[in-house]
């Protein structure tokens, strides 16, 4: 019965474990930050080249205005015609700088722009693709809004730590060494001191993008506290407003606003003097002095040059004034890799098996000595639940609030494996089984029935993307909900969701029953707590019901008195245990619990004393 | 910053402005006005800053020209020279330098005042700028406090209609971003002198040093200006490309991380992969586009500088302007240019603030919600009957969705009310007796007085509402169950649980009383909301009760449970209950039948059923359907179901929303919740169209089966 996949005969591909592929590449949350470059390296190397030449000709182009300058007074004093020949050719050297710039800049903008959204678009799906793999143990423990948040956010905020942050630091940092170097060739002394005194700049910078950096992310997280507080009130209002706790409320939202005028307020302080500055000022002003008394005492052949080394001081002046906001980006950035990778990286209590195993899904299904308890948490849900559900059986399970029904039924679908005890399949365990396999074998239909924005033909083929449209037509008729759907103008290509049409709960309901039917599980769970408040919609779904349960094994969870009867076993529930198990003549015969429940189910009175029992008044008559 | 800066240039105006400039500016000026003082000095020192900007490239030039002039004696004489020129607009031209420069000690010593007053200067106007930096930051945070803080207590207590229409995420947007808006605008008006002055200024000297140069640095402004409109339009239009498909990025991820248990059960991950895939590559794609349109920009910006460079140098040349008048002129072009620049961009943004602060001004005009009168009294305890005399309303005006409503409960008494949705039910009891709005016609009376006379604080701690949609704050269960009586103690809260069979639900929970409730409890059930809500309102112990379908969610079993504790609470309050089930409907003293905004019947179970009317035909539609005999009935005999009229219109996903960068906060992923009152107008047309057909078809296939429920 059970086949361990060999590497020669693979029956299944289950596809590659794609955390393992990431974290076994990467390694570490600054590797994966890094890895843009390694990702498109030509095109990172080439759009670097390209700044290096653009930055080099817009730095000369300055400095030939000091030649320029230069030539012009050379040819006053000598009196010769102002536009000699080496003022022309130095003219045609400025525009040739200037095209180059032209082209130099604009293509190497382009082309870190654009390989840093491609990095974007790789990390975000990798991000989204390794997520969506971890188990419904992540899920649990993690805010879908803040997950998204990240996933787009955050993605965004890597970006731009390499473009535009990253490409301008670099650029920055040409501009220095550049600057440095034309102004050594007019003067080594100020290159020098102008060189030294940058690396100097960039620690200092460093250092005050990392204080400034956790006052700009606490007033990101101030403004989403914000928000987050004003959405709730406003979704909230009539409770507010019943309850009279306005005052309250406005209260919570001006405490938050108060916090994040503080935050800003430091934050302006903070960036106010931003003293690094000053070492550009004192070295250009010196320069400055400097290159007058060189002039008079000869060391400069003329002004031109002081002219130059001026404006490349002030040029550099000019420029570098956005590299403390950068590096803040750059900080951002690597803390948000950081982030993501640690949700990346989460250790999953579910683990795929070594060798996944089959099963024979036409046998026993066996509860054995099963216990639980949801990762994180110590409360169990579960304790030392046994039972055996023979194959094609009608199971319905039963129990108060918090009895464990439902987490029955996601152990079965291996979203979770158990603490404690097996689940098996004809013998074999569940958790040795890829849960690819265990859940194309499984279905559920939950209680909250979640459907996709898209249409309806897409949400019914959802579990068979390849389905045909008579398939679709004919899952939808024996879900009852064919009509229907006929009836809109659109038919099957109606879009349902937050860009389309709204469907009642029952028509949910049904929608997922038929996207079921199309997935022909061999075991069905049904989640079928809330019982529907009309009759039409009562009867369409025990229909739709009917023909989803038919000819295979199937577990509900229900308190319809009708499927109760109707099936061939029932399990009682209560705290995470198996009170009893029998048919619901048995149960009403011996199980209190179940005659107290029964009891309490509103269509105790039509059923009236048709048993032995009277379940109106409890016990046997 | 620069993409972010970037992408704000070209936001796309997606409101039309509804009042002008003029109007906008002065209600400015309420805010304005309260910092006038830091304003003014924030604007000082941005001036000076500016002034100090326009000053050094002069001291350099008097460097470099006094080391040409012979007749140069001390740094002084160069700036007097400067400032002579200046009063008597003739610029000494060529000053031609005839022996070399003698090297002396004295020329030194002479050269050090302009060295220093240079140094002095770029520290000066470091100090100014980054004085205030620091002015506006407090100014600003100062400022942004108020305004949200304003904002929020007027829409706190603004109509309930305007918030129920509005959806929370746009409200939210009021009090976060436009107002943040509002604030960048001040600022920007700050910079917007300044830059003024520093164009006005440049443009001066300019002038002064030579009239060629200056017209020639004039034609940089058209060329910055059109630029700016003309990449401004692509910019938008690519920048709302962007939105959108970022947009669809994210509702895409949303969707696979809230739907991940249905994708994982149906093994789909891949597929929903895939589809993430597409669309990320269309946002990449529109990026690329933005990529290209900067690849314009920034170089083109350059290059028109060099450019300028190129055209002076030229021109100082034909013009024997000393080296140092070049250098002036070269870089006072620069000051001139790069101020137009910014002015190009700062157009937009202010334009920008404009339409936010049109919002607010919006809210802070919106109607309020209805008020206490003068002198209102709070609500006498004592008689807790309550009357509905001749109550007719509207949300919209003549759509009436009450008449002429009559009717007395006692104190004490338990009345159900039942009806189709939509029927006027939720209004009825959570709208008007609740005050949340004032009915157009009649009155309702709690003892004596009619509630419009009374606070309504004490209105509103005599009420106590249970809605049909669960609603709980992020805090523990405990925090939700104290929140409308903050000075109970956590034991209350435990014997309340206890005595209304909450605390089974509860318990259940991972950490019990201490589950902290994300999302809007995300990790609940429905049902587990729901009974928090009852206890909630059972903690504050009110005397009058309102419970809207409060047990709906829950599942049958819970619900006998909780209802059979309820009753021991309902006993000592006047009750309404908007039943949905029979159970409930039969603890009653009394049921209110309404039909189509009026009432129809009044009596107890058995007289309405004896009277075989409404209620009679909803008890056999709704209220028996569980037993196990009508599944004789099939479905084909059944009304085809249509959609629910409303609900068919598709739904408007308000501009920006949809494409707006969700917050890193909670509340992006929540798909636009049909608004229920809207709903149930259109319902109500529906319902009396299409519903009595089926209700009778129903109450013929009953009757042909012959009454088989236990209890008739």
């Amino acid at each position: 019965m059970t086949t361990i996949i060999q590497d020669e005969k693979t029956p299944h591909d289950y596809g590659e474990d794609i955390q393992k592929k990431i974290s076994t590449k990467y390694k570490t949350a600054n590797r994966w930050f890094w890895s843009a470059f390694l990702r498109f390296p030509l095109r990172y190397l080439i759009g670097t080249i390209l700044m290096a030449a653009s930055t080099y000709a817009s730095t000369k182009a300055i400095a030939l205005i000091g030649d320029v300058i230069g030539i012009i007074q050379r040819n006053i004093e000598a009196s010769v015609p102002i536009f000699s020949a080496d003022f022309i050719s130095t003219i045609n050297w400025m525009i040739i700088y200037v095209v180059i710039t032209f082209i130099g800049i604009g293509s190497s903008i382009y082309i870190w722009a654009d390989t840093s959204f491609r990095v974007q678009r790789d990390m975000r799906q990798e991000f989204y693709e390794v997520i969506q793999d971890h188990s419904m143990a992540f899920f649990d423990v993690n805010d879908s809004g803040v997950l998204l948040s990240q996933g787009m956010n955050e993605i965004n905020a890597i970006r731009m730590a390499f473009h535009p942050s990253f490409r301008n630091l670099l650029n920055s940092f040409f501009t220095i060494m550049i600057t440095s170097a034309l102004i050594w060739q007019y003067d080594w002394i100020i290159g020098a001191a102008l060189a030294s005194s940058f690396v100097f700049y960039f620690i200092i910078a460093w250092l005050y993008a990392a204080r400034v950096g956790p006052i700009r992310r606490k007033l990101a997280t101030d403004q989403a506290d914000l928000s987050a507080i004003s959405q709730e009130m406003f979704r909230g209002v009539d409770v507010v407003r019943s309850f009279d706790n306005h005052d309250k409320e406005i209260m919570k939202f001006n405490n938050k606003s108060e916090e994040y005028a503080v935050d800003m307020k430091r934050e302006g302080y903070l960036s106010a003097f931003y003293w690094p500055t000053l070492i550009t000022i004192v070295i250009t002003a010196v320069a400055f002095g400097y290159g007058l008394f060189s002039v008079i005492n000869g060391r400069y052949l003329n002004v031109g040059i002081l002219i130059s080394v001026v404006g490349l001081l002030l040029n550099l002046n000019r420029q570098h004034f956005m590299i403390p906001s950068h590096l803040i980006f750059l900080q951002a950035g690597l803390q948000n890799a950081k982030r993501l990778w640690n949700l990346m990286d989460f250790n999953d209590p579910l683990s795929q098996p070594e060798n996944p195993v089959e099963a024979d899904w036409d046998n026993d299904v066996r509860f054995n000595d099963v216990s639980f308890s949801y990762p994180g948490t110590e409360k169990e849900v579960l304790k030392n639940v046994t039972f055996s559900i023979p194959s094609g059986a009608r199971v319905a399970l039963i129990g108060g609030p918090g009895s464990g029904k439902s987490t029955i039924l996601k152990l079965l679908l291996r979203l979770y494996d158990p603490s404690y005890g097996s689940i098996q399949i004809d013998g074999t365990s569940v958790d040795s089984m890829h849960t690819s396999y265990v859940r194309s074998n499984v279905t559920m239909v939950e209680q909250d029935i979640f459907l996709f924005s898209d249409t309806l033909r897409a949400n019914i083929a959802f579990a068979k993307p390849d389905a045909t449209d008579e398939e679709i037509k004919l899952a939808a008729e024996r879900a009852q909900i064919a009509t229907f759907i006929e009836s809109l103008p659109e038919k099957y290509m109606t879009v349902i969701g937050e860009r389309g049409v709204t469907l009642s709960g029952g028509q949910r309901q049904r929608v997922a029953i038929a996207r079921s039917l199309l997935s022909e599980p061999k075991l069905l769970l049904l989640d079928d707590s809330t019982s529907a408040v009309d009759i039409k919609t009562e009867l369409r779904l025990r229909y739709a019901m009917e023909e989803l349960m038919k000819d295979r094994t199937s577990i509900v969870v229900t308190q319809r008195l009708t499927t109760l009867v109707a099936s061939d076993l029932i399990i009682l529930m209560k705290r995470g245990e198996v009170v009893d198990i029998g048919t619901h003549s048995e149960l009403l015969q011996r199980c209190p619990d179940y005659q107290f429940m029964c009891q309490h189910l509103p269509m105790s009175e039509s059923l009236g004393e048709c048993e032995d029992v009277d379940v109106v008044a409890g016990g046997r008559k | 910053m620069g993409h972010g800066r970037a992408v704000r240039m070209f936001q796309e105006k997606t409101h039309k402005r509804a009042r002008s400039t003029k109007v906008l500016v002065s209600s400015l000026w309420i805010y304005i006005r309260r910092y006038l003082t830091p304003l003014i000095l924030s604007t000082l020192l941005i001036l000076f800053y500016s002034l100090t900007a326009l000053v050094n490239p002069i001291i350099v030039k008097s460097g470099l020209n006094a080391l040409n002039d012979l007749s140069y004696k001390s740094f002084f004489y160069g700036i007097g020279m400067f400032f002579t020129q200046l009063g008597t607009g003739e610029f000494v031209q060529i000053q031609k330098r005839v022996d070399p420069i003698p090297v002396g000690a004295q020329q030194f010593q002479q050269l050090i005042p302009l060295t220093i007053a240079f140094l002095a200067i770029t520290v000066i106007s470091w100090v100014f700028n980054s004085l205030s930096t620091r002015v506006t930051a407090k100014m600003n945070s100062q400022m942004l406090h108020d305004v949200r803080g304003d904002l929020y207590r007027k829409l706190s207590y603004s109509d309930m209609a305007y918030l129920k229409n509005e959806q929370s995420g746009n409200i939210t947007a009021r009090v976060t971003s436009d107002t943040t808006e509002l604030a960048t605008g001040i600022h920007l008006l700050t910079m917007l002198g300044s830059q003024i002055i520093l164009i006005i200024g440049a443009f001066t000297l300019l002038m002064l040093q030579s009239w060629v140069i200056g017209l020639i640095s004039l034609a940089a402004i058209p060329i910055a200006f059109l630029m700016s409109t003309v990449l401004s339009k692509f910019g938008r239009r690519i920048v709302l490309r962007i939105r959108r498909s970022f947009g669809s990025v994210s509702g895409k991820m949303a969707e696979g991380i809230s739907g991940i248990a249905v994708a994982k059960s149906f093994n789909r991950e891949e597929e929903l992969a895939t589809e993430l895939r597409e669309l990320n590559q269309k946002h990449y794609n529109y990026s690329k586009q933005f990529g290209m349109l900067m690849m314009f920009i920034m170089p083109t910006m350059s290059a028109l500088s060099y450019l300028l460079f190129i055209v002076i140098i030229y021109a100082s040349g034909g013009l024997n302007l000393p080296p140092g008048d070049i250098y002036l002129a070269v870089n006072l072009s620069q000051q001139f240019l790069f101020p137009i620049v910014m002015l190009a961009m700062i157009f937009p943004q202010m334009e920008t603030a404009f339409g936010a602060m049109d919002r607010i001004i919006d809210v802070f005009e919106a109607k309020p919600a209805v008020a206490d009168i003068e002198g209102a009294r709070d609500l006498m305890e004592g008689d807790d009957s309550v009357s509905f005399q001749n109550v007719s309303f509207a949300y919209v005006e003549d759509n009436y969705v009450l008449r002429n409503i009559n009717f007395t409960a006692k104190s004490g008494e338990l009345i159900a009310c039942v009806g189709h949705t939509g029927a006027g039910k939720t209004t009825l009891f959570s709208s008007l007796l609740t005050r949340f709005y004032d009915v157009q016609e009649g009155s309702i009376l709690i003892g004596s007085q009619d509630i419009r006379t009374v606070s309504q604080s004490s209105l509103r701690q005599t009420i106590g509402l249970v809605t049909q949609e669960p609603f709980l704050f992020s805090g523990t269960v405990m925090e939700n169950i104290l929140y409308g009586a903050p000075n109970a103690t956590e034991e209350d809260v435990k014997n309340i649980s206890k005595m209304i069979n909450a605390d089974q639900f509860i318990e259940a929970l991972p950490n019990g009383y201490d589950t902290v409730v994300v999302e809007g409890g995300k990790k609940l059930s429905s049902g587990q909301r729901q009974i928090i809500t009852i206890a909630r309102t059972m903690l504050a112990d009110p005397r009058i009760l309102v419970l809207d379908e409060a047990t709906s969610r829950l599942d049958a079993y819970s619900e006998s449970l909780v209802q059979a504790a309820q009753r021991e609470l309902f006993k000592t309050r006047t009750t309404f209950v908007i039943a949905h089930r029979l159970s409930t409907i039969r603890d009653a003293d009394r049921i209110m039948v309404i039909d189509q905004g009026k009432l129809a019947e009044v009596g107890t179970h058995d007289e309405l059923i004896a009277k075989d009317g409404i209620y009679a035909d909803l008890y056999k539609t709704y209220y028996i359907h569980q037993g196990l005999e009508d599944i004789e009935l099939s479905v084909e005999e059944l009304e085809p179901e249509t959609l629910e009229k409303e609900l068919q219109k598709p739904m408007v996903v308000p501009a920006g929303m949809a494409a707006a960068m969700p917050g890193p906060g909670k509340g992006s992923m929540h798909a636009r919740k049909p608004d229920k009152k809207q709903d149930k107008k259109h319902l109500q047309e529906m319902k009396k169209a299409g519903k009595t057909e089926e209700v009778k078809k129903m109450k013929k296939n009953q009757k042909r089966k012959g009454g088989g429920m236990g209890h008739h």
